[in-house]
This record gives C-alpha cells, structure tokens and sequence, in this order.
C-alpha cells in the first residue's frame, strides 16, 4: 500500500461519509502547475472539526491539533493506522475556504484509481497569497509561497479569472502579493 | 551559462559565481515549468503522488524500524511532519 493508494482510502471515506472536500498545498500544486516536494497531503475538509479528546476522525488517528490563524480554522493532523503518510486536515470555517471547496473540480488519477478533488486555480491563488501574508510564516515557507504563485501563474496565465482574484485577494489583504505577478 | 559560470569561478570573483549560478537556476527553471506545463494534471500529479512516496520511505527506511508497525508508523509521520 502506497500513497496513491492511502490517499484513494482516506477519499473514499470522505466520499462515503458525503463531507466534500478538496486537495490543497503541495499536491494541489502539482495539479495545477509543476510537481514539487511536499511532506504531506492537505485537505480542506466541508465539516466541523472532531471533538476535543476524539481520538480519530475519518478513519485518520489524529496526532496533532492546531489553529490555522490566517482562516481562523482547526486543523487537524492524522494518518491511517500504521501508515507513515501525514494528513493535513483543514476544517474550512471561513466563507472563502467554504466557496473553494464547493468549486472544487475532479481531476481523473489512473494512479490514484479515482477522481481527485482539486482547487480552481483563483481559489488556490488567493489562498496561498493569503497565507504568505502571515505574519506567523516563516520566510523559507513565505519564499516557497512566492514561487509557487509564479509557477502556477505562469503556467495557468490564460485561464485565471483575475477579477475573481482581485475581489478575493483584496477582501482578505494580500492582493499587494499577486498584483506585481499579473 | 555554464561557461560564463566557469569563467567567473576562474577570476575568483565570488559574487560574479554566485549571479551565474543563480542565473543558471532560474533558466532550469523557467524549463521545467515548460515541460510540465505541457503534462495533463493527471500526469503532473502521478509524479508529485511519486515524489511524496519516496519521501516517506526515505523517512520510514527499513533500518531503522521498529518491529512494531504502529511505533515504526509513527515515528515516519513525526519525521515528515517535522520536515514539512
């Protein structure tokens, strides 16, 4: 059992359990732009988040608990028994992250055996240009955001709906990072 | 650019090798991100889903686990997580 295959299981589940979701971060990036290196999948999760004390959630053993201080949402880190890959959970509590998960589109995986829930590209902008914008970011992380928004840019040029963007992007206060890139 | 880099090492002039190589880097680059704009999503995430795996089993390397698969689990979870 590898990632593609941990990945189809815990999908499923949320499937099963009809709680939308959507593929953020790393592999969401990988989708829309260029494969990079990431250390764990995270999921924008339509739901309230577990009970304090709960000890799994979806079939992941909750390991960690935070605050995501840029949405003001609970997160929740987990994996499947005995499975080393690390689930990042984000229980989507703000309007925008609400909106990205209900936009989000199937990407068909051979390797994953299903589809994948992926963001539309405005929604992953703006969400990565908002959380570059925290002041709890560490710079290595805020560099990272800064190629990734070129990278996706770049490739996706075309297609994004830059007034969407801009709407977005200014409500939450980080169009001053997309702008120099438009 | 290699050349260019070449030659600013022989000069010894540091910064001068330090903007070669930085120049080299934003080339590669600007040429990956053509190569894989040309990829299906599809195929852009079978290799970032690739990617990820041999991360995890670099983390989770047989030498090093415990004959308990929760504690061994575990342990490569805490180790991507501190990673990451």
């Amino acid at each position: 059992m590898g990632v593609a295959e941990d990945l189809r299981a815990v999908l499923d589940r949320f499937d099963e359990e009809e709680t939308p979701v959507v593929i953020v971060g790393g592999i969401a990036l990988d989708i829309l732009a260029q494969p990079r290196s990431t250390a764990d999948v995270d999921l924008l999760v339509d739901d309230d988040a577990p009970d304090v004390g709960a000890a799994s959630y979806a079939g992941l053993l909750i390991e960690e608990r935070s605050r995501d201080e840029v949405f003001g949402q609970d997160v929740v880190a987990g994996h499947l028994p005995t499975r080393p890959l690390p689930f990042e959970l984000f229980f989507a509590a703000h309007p925008f992250t609400r909106q990205a998960v209900r936009r989000r589109r199937p990407v068909e995986s051979p390797e994953v055996g299903r589809s994948v829930p992926a963001p539309t590209v405005e929604d992953f902008l703006v969400m990565k240009a908002a959380y570059s914008r925290s002041p709890s970011r560490s710079q290595a992380k805020a560099a990272q955001d800064a190629v990734d928004l070129e990278a996706v840019i770049e490739s996706r040029r075309d297609e994004i709906d830059w007034d969407f963007v801009e709407e977005h992007s200014r409500s939450l206060g980080c169009w001053d990072v997309l702008e120099p890139l438009r | 650019m290699l050349v260019r880099a070449a030659d600013a090492e022989r000069s010894g002039t540091r910064r001068e090798v330090y903007k070669s190589i930085r120049s080299i880097r934003v080339r590669m680059g600007d040429l990956a991100r053509r190569m894989w704009a040309r990829r299906s999503e599809a195929e852009r995430l079978a290799e970032g889903l690739d990617m990820l795996e041999r991360r995890v089993e670099k983390v989770t390397d047989p030498d090093q686990a415990s004959t308990d698969p929760r504690e061994a689990a575990a342990r490569g979870f805490r180790s991507l997580r501190e990673e990451g």
